[in-house]
């Protein structure tokens, strides 16, 4: 089961300041989100107001048309997994799991049983008492487990080393084959997660910047290798977001489509033209211009 | 998903039992051996007994779970409502399934005390300590349960305060919150605080009837006013801002 999601001129305001301005977007059903922005743009404010942790200050919230907000239908099929987790710290492992697998109508309890086991989650232990990546891996666990239609992941993960983000990533792919389901994850972690996106949302000082199918979005942007006199006459007039030298060769990575006369131009000079990372647009997107690197 | 227990309100009640359950067993534990050994002692002449009977000193000793349910009132809300709603329950449900834990705890701790009381007896009796034969105490269930009613609700309102409110406004308001348990024990604290509120007041103690109506109304605006406060409540980490 998949849910849509429509937000229209949202706003959010703690006291005088505006955490939300206007945003407005809609999610299809079924897909994994990127939802992408420094510190304090807003991300988890958007994603507290979506999961009915806050009611908005202004505008319109629907999941499958209907206003989230203490509506018990649509409350119990969103999951809202944030790093320190919302768990009473005084409960167990093992009661903090049975409090969601009774909450959580899809609850998988063969996959929570799983990834208890894959992680080494002691049941008998207080969530106080976890380290921060148990604690982290505790609420994947519930995230991955609940199958709820709408799962979002807020940094869930960061505390969590390599090798368990990477199994993360595996779990979360797998469950999403099997069992579509709206996925919204918030990370800084752009280059580890970046090949799940298929649509990327990009918050910025409150507002929507930009909501774009990755692909597209990838295609804003080129890295452009080759001798480094050659690649510098060729990025003359072009918006570099970064460049790399080694010895005599050079690489850039530029903003902004190129038409096919500098494309015809590139191959002719024999410059290699490659994809550009998500994260390098992003921090190209979201840095001030005063502060173009 | 059946059944009674699998409905929101209840799964609300289940894990909040399941959370409190062993606090509850460990302090009647020790309220028991305490009150025993207060016994021992003063059969025994260890300490001086004031002239209470142990009956006395167990209708006494009625303070300390009226403190522990308070204090587990205030936990209520800081603690456990951000783990429900974060696990797709809505404040409603967490308002009416307290509520409902509010009430079996304190139905349980009113049929404790005179239960214990009643132990103390069979245990004094099997090692032949001499023991004060007075009234079961399981008469006084009814005012025990209004009074663990008041002082835990009284708790509740005053963590709900602390959750909802900065910490200032949160003091102020806490004085307020603390209506029911002086309503109840003007209307049937035997002793002490009781007594002394009615004298105080001039009021005279008014039919059984009238005084359990009026805690109930207390309970029942209590609970509103929780409803109040918590129905659009922010869900955040930290307990007291």
């Amino acid at each position: 089961m998949t849910l849509s999601i429509e937000v229209n001129g949202l706003r959010l305001n703690y006291g005088p300041f505006r955490a939300l301005d206007e945003v407005s977007f809609k999610l299809e059903g079924g897909k994994i989100y990127g939802l992408l922005g420094k510190n304090g743009s807003g991300k988890t404010s958007l994603l507290s107001v979506l999961a009915s942790y806050r009611r908005q200050s202004g505008g319109e919230v629907r999941f499958g048309g209907e206003a989230p907000f203490e509506n018990a239908a649509v409350m119990r099929q969103v999951c809202f997994i944030q790093e320190n987790g919302h768990m009473s710290e005084g409960l167990s492992v093992r009661d903090a799991l049975r409090l969601a697998s009774d909450c959580w109508p899809n609850w998988d309890e063969a996959l929570a049983e799983r990834l208890t086991r894959h992680f080494e989650l002691p049941a008998r232990k207080r969530i106080q008492t976890l380290s921060r990546g148990m604690k982290s891996a505790l609420g994947v666990t519930v995230g991955l487990a609940s199958r709820a239609p709408v799962t979002i992941f807020d940094e869930a993960y960061l505390g969590m080393d390599a090798p368990s983000r990477y199994f993360f990533y595996d779990e979360l792919l797998k469950g999403y084959m099997e069992h579509p389901r709206t996925l919204i994850l918030s990370t800084h972690l752009i280059e580890e997660v970046e090949s799940l996106f298929e649509e990327v949302l990009i918050l910025d000082k409150g507002k929507l910047m930009l909501h774009e199918e990755t692909d597209s979005l990838r295609q804003r942007g080129l890295t452009i290798t080759g001798t480094a006199d050659k690649v510098d006459a060729f990025a003359e007039g072009l918006t570099v977001l970064g460049s790399q030298r080694l010895g005599g060769m050079k690489s850039v990575t530029v903003f902004g489509e190129l038409n096919e006369e500098r494309l015809g131009r590139a191959r002719a000079e024999q410059l290699e033209l490659g994809p550009v990372s998500l994260q390098d647009l992003f921090v190209h997107l979201t840095t001030s211009k005063g502060d173009v690197r | 998903m059946n059944g009674l227990w699998s409905q929101p309100v209840m799964i609300v009640l289940k894990h909040l039992w399941r959370s409190y359950r062993m606090s509850l067993l460990i302090y009647t534990l020790i309220f028991f051996v305490v009150f025993m050994g207060i016994n021992v002692m003063t059969n025994s002449n260890i300490i001086a007994s004031g002239g209470g009977s142990a009956e006395e000193i167990w209708k006494g000793a009625s303070m300390s779970p009226k403190i522990y349910l308070l204090v587990i009132g205030i936990l209520l809300t800081p603690v456990s409502l951000a783990g429900f709603v974060s696990n797709g329950l809505t404040r409603r449900h967490f308002i009416a399934g307290a509520g409902l834990f509010i009430a079996a705890m304190s139905l349980i701790f009113a049929i404790i005390i005179p239960a214990c009381y009643e132990l103390g007896k069979i245990v004094f009796g099997a090692l032949g300590v001499a023991w004060e034969q007075g009234q079961s105490l399981f008469g006084n269930s009814a005012e025990y349960f209004f009074l663990f009613l008041s002082y835990f609700g009284s708790g509740w309102l005053i963590g709900t305060l602390f959750y909802k409110f900065n910490w200032k406004a949160a003091i102020v308001l806490a004085a307020l919150a603390y209506t029911p348990t002086v309503l109840a024990e003007m209307l049937l604290g035997s002793e002490g605080l009781g007594e002394w509120l009615l004298d105080w007041t001039g009021i005279g103690a008014p039919a059984a009837a009238i005084r359990y109506v009026t805690l109930l109304l207390a309970a029942a605006a209590v609970f509103l006013l929780n409803k109040a406060l918590l129905s659009r409540v922010a869900i955040r980490r930290k307990m007291i801002m």
